[in-house]
């Protein structure tokens, strides 16, 4: 578990994700995924939203865990 | 249909129910029970993002270009994977430098550069107004349309001044949900809450819409999907992809809503501004795209939905209402209305709150900064930023009338993304890259800003009319290189894509180049380094230990003061230095160092950047010179030192370091620091050991002197309490120990002091002259002895002069006291025998020869009464001359006795037995008016005395106790045996210890006074009337009393009369009978031949004359040699030597003892004036002598010769 959350956590990650979803989010454009077709796009890219939104999720939740390694109990926190 | 009153009543109660909620999310916050401060209501906060342009235009967009309305929120998604490194890091900046916008952002990274703030500021203005002019149209034309059977005036009035009406109501909700305080940088929980809650029900409102149409008026989505494929132009909302211009316009949008979601002004404060805990970003990171993802999942239905309802796709923009009034649900439109309406007023109020910061902190601060009559709105700074409000809310106002009918909403979106994004290189190089400075940002943001403007703006305003728009078509004075929508050519770009990629490569390139070929000053660099290294570890470079507070705090205090009240009103500039005192830990100081200044410095530089901005502050601190040149100095010195210590070269310090090394360099250097220091402690506590034992043995000394010195040491406090006390002192004062002797004494002056008077005195003069010697008191010792001492003391003060104790020695003289009084005692006794000596002297001399004379005066009276018959008038004359003369010879005596020359005839009396014989005598002499009382002791002892100097001792003072009680009194005459005691001995003075006798006699007289008791016993000392008194009686009587080894004791008190006791020694043997009184008797006669031998004639003669008388033969002789010669030569018989101890050439003795040679058989009797010389000089005295003294009487010389020469052998002497 905690080998899951270093993994989303690290910044390794975060940037091959990014590039991942760039790439599923043009990628209709350059296939002819969805052609003619703009209930599976709609589809498509909710799909991808849904998972871009999982892996956020999942970097939020192992970000706890890294926070609370580097910094004890009270993790990042900086009250202004 | 709702009437423009209804749906503006409807506006202002939502807007009155936000605000309450508002006030009171605010009071929870400042009571401490904040609601705000969770990641949910921060998430929520940052939906102002969807401002009308999603709430509306996301349809349009999505009915004329099918999913690429979705474009836009993909690029929200995408950096978000880096937020929790991108927004923490501006969060802690925020923090550190209390940012206030962005614009503040960026000037306090780049050598907090005013300018550049001014530059962002104009930028963000330029860029976010169009923003608000599409809030506002959003506003009034959806109003228009949820109320459009206007029939009334006001409702006609409302309609057509809608936008007016809308603009001042967004002023005045700004105002008071943001712009109520003057520091930014305190957080507005109320207005976070209101955004948060118009981020829910604008959500709630699009999906009830959303859910109404998709489910309500068709059978879900697909089925919309399904209807749709029936139309024959369904195609052209497919995706073109074989269109690069489409390729490029996605990754436009893309890009441009990336970065706008970290940049638009509105987004930086909700991100970074409002939020509290960093780790509310962990949370917003998921939380914003589901809010999206949710947002936007009806978009494209509705869209497809309207078109499939016939409406026409331009009016796309209005499909989330016409809908529902289509359907004839006006209440479903109200509430979209409501949704769009908390869409636009979100943006509005928060855009316009931080644009009206922007101004005032960035242009119009500088401004009063140039312009000196404008300085007077430094105190004006919240009347400023409301005008800001109303400058910002009514340019957009403006700008909507004013250009608003060329574009689609969404084009006026896309117009404010690519300004936002313009700051992103400034943004993203001024966290990330340290060699990005301030000719790098100007030069970036104005390339950037400039293409924006020439490829966007432009173009809108050509749209609008107001240029010609043969500039978009052929370019700027025909110039097909510089079309702006086709910059240099680049045709296969869509205009926004053109934008970006020209504005943004152009914007990077200055940037880079600027930065890169420009110097960056020291102050730069460390800003840079702050900015890029805020989520490193720090190490704070703090300011040396050793360096000296120098400093007078009160005088930068005041310089900060002056400078803070040009912005502040007093009380909160006096808050606002008491926290920057407080944070900088110069709390209660008052002198600091040069490196406490400098936090100072900082932290108002921070408050008051949170109230005008970085550059302002870094310009107002300038301007006050808080350093002067001396201060300069030492910081310089202070930082080269602290650099020096590093051993590194300033540019290179922060970059270079790397922290885990450095830190293990500094544990390492700190260890050792501690072992030296250690080594260093150890060495001191061996010292302190040393110098403890060194104590110790000092201590033992002085305690070894204290506990055995020979005198008292004391310690005792002014109250009059022992502090300390050795032995000495407490053996001196009779106390078993110390402990005892301070337990027990608890008041000196009371408890010791035999006269409590002297404890004062000691006290007065200690404390009058500090120390004291030679103090003498008497005290009382613990057996209740007294006992003298004699103190030295001193006084031991305190810090501030009080007499803390004092301390001192004891030393007890009683036996100096003792026997001083002794010496002077026996000086007294020798001052008394001298005068006894002298008065001796003349009275022994006035008694040889007076005696002399008054032996031939009584001799030849006695003779002569021999010869006239008694009872004669003769005889009696001679009687009376025969008494005067007894009387002068009796004055004589007295003489004699005081000065104790006298002969006694002491026998062993009884003296009860001589009062006894008194008391007949004593009543005529004392008075009828004087009881006579006496108290005899009946088994009284005897002593030895001569009764006849007893009788004299009576007498005398009985006749003083009678002249002292002239009105009658009584004399009390008492004996006593009595045991003297040593100490009581000792006390008396000149009297031994043993048994006694005591004859006291007490009169109820007028007493003696104290004055005079002393003198009582010198003769001739009376207190009679001349004439009275001789002065001799008291003098007689203690002379005779010394003469018996007696005392003398005297109690008197004035007019409480007079005790005079008699001590005699006491004697165990009986007493003797007393000799039978021959006076009266016939002068005894005889036959035997007597030598008179007397110098003085008249004596000699008439001795001759009565032995003739007598019947004797009297043989007469002037001096020893005629004696003499009479003895060779007479040839009868001699039976009597009769001869004077005096003569003048040889003594009587002499005279006898050569008379004896002659004529053995003879018998001698010795007669002399004068007893001293008869016991001293001549000792005829000596056992077997007889002696007569003179003067005497006839009859008494027969009696005495008759005795001896009836006697057998030689007799004794008498007298």
């Amino acid at each position: 578990m905690g080998g899951a959350r270093g993994f989303f956590s690290s910044l390794e990650f975060q940037s091959v994700a990014s590039c991942t979803f760039l790439f599923l989010y043009i990628w209709p454009l350059l296939s002819s995924f969805g052609e003619g077709d703009p209930e599976v796009l709609y589809q498509y890219f909710y799909i991808v939203f849904a998972l871009h939104l999982s892996s956020l999720l999942a970097l939020s939740l192992s970000l706890g865990t890294r926070a609370e390694k580097e910094n004890g109990a009270d993790p990042g926190s900086d009250r202004v | 249909m709702i009437t423009p009153i209804g749906a503006l009543g409807a506006l202002c109660l939502y807007m009155a129910v936000l605000f309450a909620v508002a006030v009171w999310a605010a009071r929870r916050s400042k009571s401490g029970r904040s609601v705000v401060d969770t990641p949910l209501v921060y998430s929520l906060g940052l939906t102002v993002l969807c401002t009308t342009w999603t709430f509306y235009g996301s349809v349009g967009k999505a009915a004329s270009i099918g999913m690429m309305f979705l474009v836009p929120y993909l690029g929200i998604m995408m950096p978000l994977f880096f937020w929790w490194t991108i927004v923490r890091k501006m969060v802690r900046i925020k923090a550190a430098y209390k940012i206030t916008s962005i614009a503040d952002f960026i000037s306090a990274r780049y050598e907090k550069s005013a300018g550049l703030a001014a530059l962002v500021t104009v930028f963000c203005l330029i860029g976010v107004m169009p923003y608000i002019a599409l809030q506002i149209k959003a506003i009034t034309y959806t109003f228009r349309m949820v109320s459009s059977s206007a029939t009334g005036e006001l409702s006609l009035f409302i309609r057509d001044n809608v936008g007016v009406i809308i603009t001042l109501l967004m002023i005045v909700f700004t105002v008071m949900f943001g712009v109520r305080s003057l520091d930014p940088t305190e957080r507005h929980p109320g207005m976070v809450m209101a955004i948060a809650i118009e981020g829910v029900i604008k959500l709630a409102a699009f999906l009830a819409v959303g859910l109404f149409v998709t489910y309500h008026l068709y059978g879900g989505v697909g089925d919309i999907f399904h209807r749709l494929r029936e139309l024959p132009w369904h195609a052209q909302l497919d995706l073109s992809r074989n269109d690069p211009r489409v390729l490029f316009a996605w990754l436009s949008n893309l890009i441009i809503a990336s970065l706008a979601v970290m940049f638009l002004p509105r987004q930086f404060h909700m991100t970074v501004i409002e939020n509290s805990d960093e780790n509310h970003v962990k949370t917003a990171m998921w939380m914003l795209p589901a809010y999206i993802l949710l947002f936007t999942i009806f978009t494209f239905p509705l869209a497809v939905a309207g078109l499939l309802s016939g409406l026409p796709v331009e009016a796309a923009d209005t499909f989330v209402l016409r809908l529902p009034l289509e359907q004839g649900n006006q209440w479903l439109a109200l509430i979209g209305f409501l949704g769009g309406f908390s869409a636009a007023s979100g943006m509005i109020m928060i855009g316009a709150m931080t644009l009206s910061t922007m101004l005032t902190n960035h242009l119009l601060l500088p401004l009063m900064e140039w312009l000196t009559p404008l300085r007077f709105l430094r105190r004006h700074l919240l009347e400023c930023k409301w005008a800001g409000v109303a400058l910002t809310i009514g340019a957009g106002f403006l700008f909507e009338r004013a250009v608003g009918a060329s574009y689609m909403l969404v084009s006026m979106g896309v117009i404010s993304f690519a300004a936002a994004s313009q700051l992103a290189p400034a943004m993203l190089g001024a966290m990330f890259w340290r060699k990005g400075n301030r000719c790098g940002a100007f030069a970036g943001l104005i390339a950037g800003f400039s293409v924006w403007g020439y490829t966007m703006v432009l173009p809108a305003f050509c749209r609008s009319g107001w240029i010609s728009a043969n500039i978009i078509e052929l370019g700027p004075w025909g110039i097909g290189f510089l079309k702006p929508e086709q910059l240099f050519g680049l045709s296969s770009f869509d205009p926004l894509a053109n934008t970006v990629f020209w504005s943004l490569a152009l914007n990077v390139f200055g940037y880079v180049m600027g930065s890169t070929l420009s110097s960056t000053s020291p102050e730069g660099k460390r800003l840079a380094d702050d900015f890029v290294s805020i989520l490193e570890p720090k190490q704070r470079l703090s300011s040396r230990m050793g360096q000296e507070r120098t400093i007078d705090i009160g005088e930068k205090i005041l310089l900060f003061e002056n400078l803070l009240s040009e912005y502040f009103s007093p009380p909160r500039t006096r808050r606002a230095l008491s926290r920057c005192r407080q944070a900088a830990g110069l709390d209660g100081k008052h002198r600091i160092s040069i490196m406490e200044l400098a936090e100072l410095h900082n932290e108002v530089e921070r408050t008051l950047a949170g109230a005008i901005g970085a550059a302002a502050a870094r310009s107002a601190l300038k301007r006050k010179n808080i350093f002067n040149p001396e201060d300069s100095g030492k910081l310089s010195a202070e930082y080269a030192a602290i650099l020096a210590d590093l051993k590194i070269a300033p540019e290179e310090l922060k970059r270079k370091v790397d922290y885990y090394q450095e830190r293990e360099a500094l544990l390492s250097r700190h260890a050792a620091d501690l072992e030296t220091k250690i080594a260093e402690r150890e060495e001191e506590i061996r010292q302190r050991k040393r110098v403890e034992e060194k104590l110790r043995q000092a201590e033992e000394k002085y305690r070894s002197i204290f506990e055995n010195a020979v005198e008292g040491i004391f310690q005792t406090t002014p109250d009059g309490r022992f502090l300390s006390v050795n032995r000495a002192l407490a053996r001196m004062l009779g106390y078993d120990s110390p402990e005892d002797l301070m337990v027990s004494v608890t008041d000196i002056k009371r408890q010791l002091y035999v006269n409590p008077e002297r404890r004062d005195d000691f006290v007065r003069e200690i404390e009058k002259s500090s120390d004291i010697s030679g103090f003498v008191a008497q005290f009382y010792r613990k057996d209740g002895k007294k006992m003298w001492a004699s103190l030295n003391s001193h006084s031991v003060y305190g810090r501030e002069g009080d007499i803390l104790y004092f301390e001192g020695t004891f030393q007890d003289i009683t036996a100096q006291k003792h026997a001083q009084e002794e010496k002077a005692r026996l000086e007294d006794e020798l001052r008394q025998a001298q005068k006894m000596e002298a008065v001796g002297r003349l009275a022994g001399g006035v008694a040889h020869d007076f005696n002399n004379l008054l032996t031939a005066m009584i001799g030849y009276a006695n003779l002569l009464m021999q010869e006239i018959p008694s009872g004669s008038a003769q005889h009696d004359k001679l009687v009376r001359m025969v008494s005067a003369a007894q009387r002068a010879a009796s004055l004589t005596q007295q003489l004699l006795a005081f000065s104790r020359k006298q002969m006694l005839d002491v026998r062993i009396l009884d003296l009860n037995a001589v009062i006894g014989e008194l008391e007949g005598m004593l009543r005529p002499i004392i008075g009828e008016d004087i009881d006579l009382v006496l108290e005899l002791a009946p088994s009284l002892a005897t002593t030895r005395a001569d009764p006849g100097r007893i009788h004299q001792i009576i007498l005398n003072l009985a006749v003083n106790a009678r002249d002292a009680m002239p009105r009658g009194g009584t004399l009390r005459i008492t004996t006593a045996n009595i045991n003297l005691s040593e100490e009581k001995a000792a006390e008396l003075g000149d009297v031994s210890s043993g048994s006694y006798v005591m004859l006291s006699m007490r009169d109820t007289g007028h007493g003696i006074s104290k004055d005079i008791l002393s003198r009582i016993f010198e003769p001739f000392f009376t207190t009679k009337p001349k004439g009275v008194g001789t002065g001799l009686g008291l003098s007689t009587v203690y002379g005779i009393v010394k003469q018996h080894k007696g005392h003398v004791i005297v109690e008197s008190e004035p007019e409480k009369g007079a005790a005079f006791h008699i001590l005699l020694p006491a004697s165990c043997e009986p007493a003797e009978p007393a000799p039978e009184a021959s006076f009266g008797l016939p002068l005894l006669q005889g036959k035997e031949t007597i030598l008179v031998v007397e110098d003085e004639e008249i004596v000699r003669e008439l001795a001759c004359e009565a032995l003739d008388l007598l019947g004797y033969t009297a043989l007469s002789a002037g001096d020893a040699d005629e004696a003499l010669a009479i003895g060779k030569n007479y040839k009868k018989r001699i039976d009597l030597l009769l001869t004077d101890v005096v003569l003048p050439q040889m003594d009587g003795k002499t005279l006898y003892e050569r008379f004896s040679r002659i004529r053995p058989h003879t018998k001698v009797l010795f007669v002399s004036g004068y007893t001293e010389d008869a016991i001293v000089r001549h000792g005829v005295l000596d056992a077997g002598v007889h002696f007569l003294a003179k003067p005497f009487t006839v009859d008494l010389l027969a009696a005495k010769i008759r005795d001896i020469l009836d006697s057998a052998s030689s007799p004794r002497a008498t007298g």
